[in-house]
């Protein structure tokens, strides 16, 4: 049987931007690199004191240990999962993808939240959901999907697509 | 939720862009806002891919186009990392799309034809050397020299060349001091031109690029073919050896003449990993020397990792040798004290068509044991099907396995590369307890292809995981293991 320091040290506590405190377990929320660097820095001793993440709010970051919760025993990323083939790669587990059906707002903040975290495989997903969303779409679909200022006169935009004509897929 | 949705940082942007397989959505995304623009620029132009329908002239609208671009937008050609050239191949879309691809760029190159003659004015060369780059009729050789040194941060290049790149030699050697400072992969491959001899003559500049690390070579050959009766090309031997920083030397079914192996061997300072597969014309032309090659590789022998000596899918099915060859065995490799990675055909240790083929079995299994460095932790043998190697390939492996501890301590790893008919007719069961007992994994790859179906375009480097776009007869069945 396990004793109670140690069963301290299994579970942490984290207080979102939003004044809410967490209480999630260890392994889960090492999925994020911040948070383990942070948990290092501690010594890796057992800590009462809730870790502050301020910039992510509680409806976000319940979203993000949901995820790490699902992958929490996922193999750490190998040198290879940087490779270029796989960063092109459309492909989304299922699960994933069923995740990632949230709204453009929360998609976009599970994405912020994965940067500030450091948490390279969720941010992959997100990137390559957003990704899958703008294909097709047009320069003025892509800015109001992005809040996106148009900020090139007709000539220069005009320009642009022609320079950038034979680099497109054939 | 709801309203605008929030800011994404540029790093953020990067992500996603980098994430797009379409670079038509990239392409889009450039024309979004200057911030978009300046983001997606890398991403859009960080690999080009010029592949077009195998006719005559058949890259150049595109060769044009990009010289023009890259001579007046620099900043454009500095986000090139990664180009290759290569004819589609008739199951390409691209195939069916070149007409009125042609047509819509006809006049915008046209326009621009002026522009890069003067460009190619100022390259600063002799009268005689500009001459023929002022020429009207441009061909593709012409436009790759423009081309080439505009991109300044290209890391790889993958080309299917013409017989003889006769600018782009010149060039590549002018340049040789000043361009291509980040250029680390070179793949060349050949464009059939229906003419013998057969091959593209290599170009022996690509071995003095400043950065140069990896070279990979499929149906080169050297100048001055005998047979045809080309003048001796020199070109080879004006490259001094040990002077290159190429540490991986892949050749695939080229068409060298021996002293020319041996020559292009010497030339790297320190090879990590050589790569060597006669192809099929070559078995038949026999213009090969097992010693040649052994002796050029005595120079890397405190650095070489990596050794593969083989040949093509099918070997040796042709007229038995008339001696034009030497095909004598190697000597052995034991003083490589840093190679790990061996995949070898038996051949290439025990020689062909030699008095000594006759040897006891047992005495020729005991060449493959003390051909080993005691360095060696995976040993690949490929053609065990063949008549010669199966009578032999129990012995061996017992050998080898039996004699672990004291000559091949690290082995860990054993690959046979063998149908799958003949392994049912081998007892196997004795040498896969005998390897368990000793630690050393033997996996048997069936060779042969039962569906008849697949050939599969292979793939580049040791363990054959580096993919460079589709060549010509760079296919064979897919090998798959029998037993792990």
């Amino acid at each position: 049987m396990a004793s109670a320091s140690t069963d301290a040290a299994k579970v942490i506590k984290v207080t979102t931007s939003d004044g809410i405190d967490i209480t999630v377990d260890r392994q889960v929320a090492e999925r994020s690199i911040l948070i383990k660097n942070l948990l290092e820095d501690l010594g890796g001793e057992s800590t009462d004191e809730p870790i502050p993440i301020p910039n992510v709010n509680e409806a976000v970051m319940k979203k993000v240990l949901e995820w790490c919760e699902h992958h929490k025993a996922d193999p750490p990323a190998s040198q290879d999962d940087d490779s270029d083939s796989r960063k092109k790669s459309t492909d989304i587990e299922e699960w994933d993808q069923k995740f990632m059906q949230v709204d453009q707002e929360m998609l976009f903040e599970i994405i912020l939240a994965a940067n500030y975290l450091d948490i390279k495989a969720l941010l992959d997903v997100g990137c390559k959901t957003v990704a899958n969303m703008i294909k097709g779409k047009s320069p003025d679909e892509i800015r109001k999907t992005f809040n996106i200022q148009n900020d090139f006169t007709p000539e220069e935009e005009d320009q642009i697509r022609r320079e950038n004509e034979w680099a497109e897929d054939r | 939720m709801g309203g605008k949705p929030p800011y994404l940082p540029a790093e953020v942007i990067s992500d996603i862009l980098e994430s797009c397989a379409s670079k038509t959505t990239l392409a889009v995304a450039a024309r979004c806002s200057r911030q978009w623009y300046d983001i997606a620029m890398p991403h859009l132009w960080h690999r080009i891919d010029v592949h077009n329908p195998v006719c005559e002239d058949s890259n150049e609208p595109y060769l044009k186009w990009l010289a023009a671009l890259f001579l007046s937008k620099p900043a454009i050609a500095a986000h090139v990392r990664h180009f290759s050239v290569r004819p589609a191949f008739e199951d390409d879309p691209a195939w069916e799309e070149y007409g009125e691809f042609a047509d819509i760029r006809k006049d915008r190159i046209a326009a621009r034809l002026k522009g890069i003659q003067e460009a190619v004015a100022s390259f600063g060369y002799s009268d005689e050397e500009r001459a023929p780059w002022l020429e009207e009729d441009f061909c593709g050789d012409t436009f790759l020299t423009m081309l080439l040194p505009t991109m300044p941060n290209l890391v790889s290049l993958d080309l299917m060349g013409p017989q003889y790149a006769e600018c782009v030699e010149r060039m590549l050697w002018c340049k040789r001091g000043s361009a291509f400072t980040n250029l680390k992969s070179v793949f060349w491959t050949y464009e059939p031109f229906h003419c013998m001899p057969d091959g593209a003559i290599i170009i022996p500049a690509i071995f003095v690029l400043p950065s140069i690390e990896r070279i990979y070579l499929h149906k080169a050959r050297g100048g001055g073919s005998r047979e045809y009766g080309e003048e001796v090309d020199e070109r080879l031997a004006k490259v001094s050896p040990r002077t290159t920083t190429c540490t991986h030397l892949e050749l695939r079914d080229c068409r060298f003449y021996p002293g020319d192996v041996q020559t292009l061997i010497l030339i790297p300072k320190a090879l990590r990993s050589f790569i060597y597969e006669i192809g099929r014309p070559q078995l038949y032309s026999r213009t090969f020397s097992f010693p040649m090659i052994r002796q050029g590789l005595e120079h890397h022998k405190n650095t070489l990792e990596e050794l593969c000596l083989d040949y093509c899918h099918g070997g040796f099915e042709g007229p038995e040798s008339d001696m034009s060859d030497d095909s004598s065995p190697m000597t052995p490799l034991k003083t490589f004290t840093r190679l790990r990675r061996l995949k070898i055909a038996p051949l290439f240790i025990l020689g062909r068509d030699l008095p000594h083929k006759n040897e006891q079995a047992a005495d020729q299994s005991l060449c493959i044991l003390n051909f080993l460095p005691g360095s060696i932790q995976q040993l690949q043998l490929t053609h065990c099907q063949e008549p010669e190697n199966l009578r032999i390939l129990l012995d061996v492996l017992t050998n080898i396995l039996m004699n672990k501890t004291t000559h091949v301590p690290s082995l860990h790893r054993i690959v046979v590369e063998i149908e799958s008919d003949l392994v049912e007719k081998l007892d196997f069961a004795m040498v896969l307890r005998l390897a368990k007992s000793v630690g050393t994994k033997i996996v048997l790859m069936n060779i042969k292809d039962h569906s008849g179906a697949y050939e599969v375009e292979r793939k580049w480097g040791f363990g054959e995981d580096i993919e460079w776009r589709k060549c010509y007869e760079n296919h064979r069945p897919l090998y798959r293991v029998m037993h792990a």
